[in-house]
């Protein structure tokens, strides 16, 4: 689809162009061409006159040589005499084919043919006589005739002249067309595109010309327009879904501090004594509220996460310490369950950058699941290590085992598998997908081996590890 | 001891005064927002106030700020009461001037011990 009507006026005006410039070479080429059949044809008639001066003299001097012959009186006169005719027979054919046009031709014809039969010495020098004016006669025509050549090679080299400088112009207004309505235009365009690219929205919605690249430059400015109102559109949504997590957070706690406060507040019996039927009931209410109160805390820092609204206060801190501080921190749950949960501190000092309470809600995360879902008397193991440039944390169950096909599920929202089975903590179903996104807001991965009956270990790696302990062991 | 409360919800008001009546025995005067704890606060020598984060007129941290600032009421304990529970608003709940943080929705059973443990480690930092 294009709101821009199609646009070809570019390559009208460049056909145009060269059109013209094809014109005037083809013109030129003409009248080079002319001028340089003028100049072979006025050289062609200048040699040929000089020809037939030269033959001329020649004929002049057998003829000569043949009166002289012929008053002599050598012994062999007759046969030099015969020797002679033959020379001045083929000069008169030589003058007879040089002759211009059929009159001259038929005019040495016939002189020869008188000359052949003739054997007088008169006659002969009437012969001579008249091929004499007849030669005369072509000096004369010779004069004009070199003029001539000499003007059609001034014309032959004015129209080279005339072409050089007029192809020179035509290829100068060429460049500069191209320059200026064709590379500035796409430098422009160019510019716009790495801007727009940079971030800057705002553009102008006309080209600045009607021709094909103002075509592309429309275009390109329709299509930005809509990626702007996109963005903008999506700037938009971020800024509600980010205002709906603060005001839901604070309007969904609200009513509840209210509930969990009434229910804790009966439960004190600070306001009067209540029947154990009373506080059963109400016992369920609260542990419920919490749960309720669990969810929204769940719900609202996984949206978060999810809109990158998180931010992460990342220092380097002792992996230790983190995994020390999650397990004392679940201490209570350790005598409900009857489970005992040991520190294995595979290397030692392992410390990353991380953003120490959102590692630590991990941890707990894990460890929490672990412990629910161990059977009473066995040992959770939460291990930690360093694995190339990674720390990597595990914790180890003797649980039921999440079955094969569970395992690509177990990070996604709302995914409790078997919460009936353990009765102790309620979960939410968002235990996993919230520690799966801190991991990886942390450059981390998170993952289990799990078998069923065999127990599960949930491990994550953190980049950026370092061992403090290997260089004090060193030093 | 003698407590100001500011807090918008008037069920959180009520379930809030009568836990720190009846469960930590404390003397609760109950504000409806910022500027009403800070007229309060000058007529009434108060020894804790706690203030709510999002509130009407004025909010809890602008008002501690503002309670800061004046000398008849800057030596006033404050210790937040607010469900607002990013990272960012208890900095900025600390650096407004406040000794204490605590996240809503709270335990009747605890509240009153934890008050009273926040406000006895201010009043030691403060005689040591
Ligand atoms: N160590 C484990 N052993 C066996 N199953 C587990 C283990 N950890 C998690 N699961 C399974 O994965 C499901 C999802 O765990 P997740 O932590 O996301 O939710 P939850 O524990 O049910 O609730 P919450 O952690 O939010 O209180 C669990 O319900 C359980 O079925
Ligand atoms: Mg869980």
């Amino acid at each position: 689809m294009s709101i821009v009507p199609k646009q070809h006026r570019l390559q009208r005006q460049l056909r145009r162009l060269l059109f013209i410039l094809a014109l005037l070479t083809g013109l030129n080429a003409f009248f080079f061409w002319k001028s340089l059949d003028n100049l072979f044809e006025a050289n062609g008639k200048v040699s040929r006159a000089y020809k037939l001066i030269s033959w001329s003299g020649d004929l002049d001097r057998a003829l000569s040589d043949e009166n002289k012959i012929r008053d002599g009186n050598d012994k062999h006169k007759k046969e030099n005499l015969a020797n002679l005719r033959t020379e001045i027979k083929f000069l008169f054919k030589q003058i007879g084919q040089l002759a211009s046009g059929k009159d001259d031709t038929k005019f040495i014809h016939q002189l020869q043919k008188q000359w052949t039969s003739s054997h007088d010495d008169t006659d002969t020098r009437q012969l001579l006589i008249l091929l004499r004016s007849f030669v005369k006669n072509e000096q004369r025509l010779l004069e004009p005739l070199e003029s001539k050549a000499a003007d059609a090679s001034k014309a032959t080299i004015s129209i080279i002249v005339v072409y050089v400088v007029v192809f020179g112009f035509a290829i100068l207004f060429l460049s500069q067309y191209l320059t200026g309505r064709v590379f500035q235009p796409l430098h422009r365009l160019s510019d716009k595109i790495k801007n727009f690219q940079a971030g800057q929205y705002e553009l102008p919605t006309r080209a600045l010309d009607d021709n094909e690249i103002g075509q592309i430059e429309s275009q390109f400015y329709y299509m930005a327009g809509r990626v702007g109102e996109t963005v903008t559109e999506l700037k938009e949504l971020d800024r509600v879904k980010t205002d709906f997590i603060s005001i839901a957070s604070h309007e969904l706690r609200t009513p509840m501090t209210s509930v969990k406060g009434s229910l804790s507040l009966i439960l004190t019996e600070a306001l009067s004594k209540i029947s154990p039927e009373v506080k059963e009931v109400l016992t369920i209410a609260e542990k419920e509220t919490d749960r309720l109160i669990r969810l929204i805390n769940d719900i609202l820092d996984l949206t978060k996460m999810e809109t990158k609204k998180l931010s992460l206060d990342k220092k380097r801190t002792s992996i230790g310490e983190i995994v020390e501080a999650a397990v004392a921190g679940l201490s209570g749950l350790y005598e409900v369950t009857k489970v005992t949960v040991k520190i294995d501190p595979k290397s030692p000092n392992v410390s990353a950058l991380v953003d120490r309470d959102r590692i630590q809600q991990v941890i707990t995360n894990l460890l929490s699941n672990a412990v629910k879902f161990s059977p009473a008397g066995s040992t959770v193991i939460v291990g930690y290590e360093v694995d190339g440039t990674n720390a990597v944390v595990s914790v180890k169950d003797k649980g039921p085992g999440i079955k094969q096909e569970d395992h690509a599920h177990v990070f996604d929202k709302f995914r409790s598998m078997d919460a009936g089975k353990s009765k102790i903590i309620r979960g939410t179903g968002l235990g996993l997908p919230i520690c799966k996104a801190i991991i990886e807001q942390h450059g981390g991965q998170i993952g289990l081996h799990s078998r069923v009956g065999s127990g599960s270990t949930f491990f994550f790696t953190l980049p950026d590890a370092s061992q403090s302990g290997k260089v004090k062991a060193a030093a | 001891m003698k407590i100001l409360l500011a807090e918008d919800d008037p069920s959180v008001q009520i379930v809030a005064k009568l836990t720190l009546q009846k469960v930590g025995g404390h003397d609760v005067t109950v504000a409806n927002n910022g500027l009403e704890a800070i007229s309060l606060a000058l007529k009434t020598k108060f020894d804790l106030i706690l203030l709510d984060g999002m509130m009407p007129e004025l909010d809890g941290f602008n008002a501690c700020r503002k309670l800061k600032a004046n000398s008849k009421t800057k030596d006033i304990p404050v210790i937040f009461l607010t469900a607002k529970n990013q990272q960012a608003d208890i900095e900025e709940g600390l650096g407004a001037g406040g000794i204490g943080y605590i996240v809503k929705p709270f335990d009747a059973a605890q509240i009153c011990d934890e008050i009273q443990k926040i406000y006895n480690k201010h009043l030691w930092s403060k005689t040591a």
